[in-house]
């Protein structure tokens, strides 16, 4: 068992400190850090709530509800964002990016806690894989939410669609992982390939 | 592996093909609504294709649990709906018995649905979001005068007689239950005829981009409802239909949508 509520302050005190002497992007980024690893923890107490009511089992849970869930934890904070400050594309997707790593970052670091950082072929596979995959869920996200606000259609059926393909996108991952063999490979493959796609579809729109 | 991979696989390619043809669109219509509605609705549908044959190849013998491909597949019947209420903007007049009649409709498709699956969180949401499409889409059809009277007429009927079939093929015993349910799938079809017909039609005639757009989304919402009230070989004939569909939907919003 690990204090995920002690990592959480572990890691976060020093970084809120550190927004009083940050300006701009830079703040922008370390408060959407801060974000994503308290939405990281919000997803893991929904998830193990979920995982008691829906009877579905850990395992079923994880592959199927814990994507869905984690990705809303990951669209509130960014959603109140757009909503309450109306940022510039760049801005938004500097929060978004932030929210991602530090979601990634806290799953990573109470994953180690857990499974031991013995294993660098398990390492390799925490950060290139699930790491990448939770920044690229969210990239595509924005990247959905900045193109809708663009043409000032920013409305429940754009924002849903956004959010939907996030979090099919993580839930094909984690299904691919869940089984073992070639599936899996293929799921550990996904989130960098989807990573090329991206830039070149951020390059393209220039958001 | 399920037989009904290999369909589905083709239905996936069908909305990439589609999809592919939609970007290239896009980019000659960059600040158009109704154009990344579009786009934004077929990239959903190609990923909850997507998600469910991965599904179906690893896990075949499994019904599917509540997924995220279901939030996608409701995403994108509200962006249609966004779609084509985009395209009839500023034409919405008083529609009230269409719209009343065509939801008391999709209700009683979510009753049957829930009935039969048992799983009414899924089906109650995919219900509502599919509900809000049919009515969009028969509003719309009222708007451009798609349908004649009598149409309407048969249409309304037909559809009743479709959910009378269907209730009473699920509480029949198992004979007269496959008979009924033989009936109502020759109704479905009939229906999807009728519609895919008319839509290639519109497409074909001079004018009348609207009626096109309405009649091809018609094509759409019924091959769904096919989709959704058959099993086995006839779901699987079901599918190259949705998948014409959404061809049709494409050409007919690109006639609407460069028209001079």
């Amino acid at each position: 068992m690990i204090y995920a509520e002690n990592i959480l302050l572990c890691i976060g005190i020093p970084l809120l400190l550190t927004l009083l002497f940050l300006r701009d992007n830079a703040r922008r980024f370390v408060l959407g850090f801060l974000l994503g690893m308290a939405a990281c923890l919000l997803a893991a107490y929904v998830s193990g709530f979920l995982d008691l009511v829906s009877g579905m089992g850990q395992e079923n849970t994880a592959v199927f509800l814990s994507p869905v869930m984690e990705e809303l934890m990951k669209l509130l904070p960014l959603l109140a964002f757009l909503l309450l400050f109306r940022p510039e594309d760049g801005e938004l997707l500097q929060t978004a990016i932030g929210i991602g790593v530090g979601f990634a970052t806290f799953e990573n670091c109470c994953n180690m806690l857990t499974a031991g950082a013995a294993s660098l072929s398990h390492i390799l596979v925490r950060s290139l894989a699930v790491g990448v995959m939770h920044v690229v869920s969210i990239l595509a996200l924005t990247l959905g939410l900045a193109l809708t606000k663009r043409v000032r259609m920013l409305s429940f059926p754009c924002v849903l669609g956004a959010y939907s393909l996030s979090a099919t996108f993580h839930a094909m991952y984690n299904l691919l992982v869940s089984e073992p063999g070639t599936s899996r490979w293929i799921g550990y493959a996904l989130p960098l390939l989807t990573a090329l796609l991206l830039y070149g579809a951020y390059r393209r729109l220039r958001v | 592996m399920n037989t009904a991979v290999i369909p589905a696989a083709l239905h996936a390619l069908a909305a990439a093909l589609v999809l592919w043809r939609s970007v290239h669109f896009l980019s000659r219509n960059r600040e158009d609504r109704r154009v990344i509605l579009w786009v934004f609705a077929v990239t959903c549908l190609l990923m909850s294709d997507l998600y469910w044959i991965i599904y179906d190849l690893l896990q075949p013998q499994a019904r599917m649990p509540f997924a995220a491909n279901e939030i996608c597949e409701g995403a994108s019947f509200l962006l249609l709906a966004g779609c084509l209420t985009t395209v009839f903007f500023g034409r919405f007049g008083s529609i009230r018995r269409v719209e009343l009649g065509t939801a008391a409709f999709a209700a009683a498709n979510v009753l049957l649905w829930i009935f039969w699956s048992g799983e009414w969180l899924q089906d109650v949401l995919i219900g509502l979001a599919f509900g809000y499409l049919l009515c969009r889409t028969a509003a719309c059809m009222k708007l451009c005068g798609a349908l004649r009277r009598g149409e309407w007429i048969a249409l309304a009927s037909l559809s009743g007689l479709l959910v009378l079939l269907e209730a009473a093929s699920l509480l029949a015993p198992e004979r007269a239950g496959a008979l009924l349910d033989a009936g109502s799938t020759a109704l479905l079809f009939a229906v999807l005829a009728f519609f895919t017909v008319g839509s290639i039609r519109a497409l074909r005639a001079a004018g009348g981009e609207d009626r096109a757009v309405s009649l091809s989304f018609a094509v759409f919402v019924w091959s769904l409802i096919t989709l959704y009230s058959t099993e086995g070989t006839r779901y699987l004939a079901a599918l190259p239909c949705s998948a014409a569909a959404l061809a049709l939907m494409l050409l007919a919003l690109e006639r609407e949508v460069e028209k001079l």
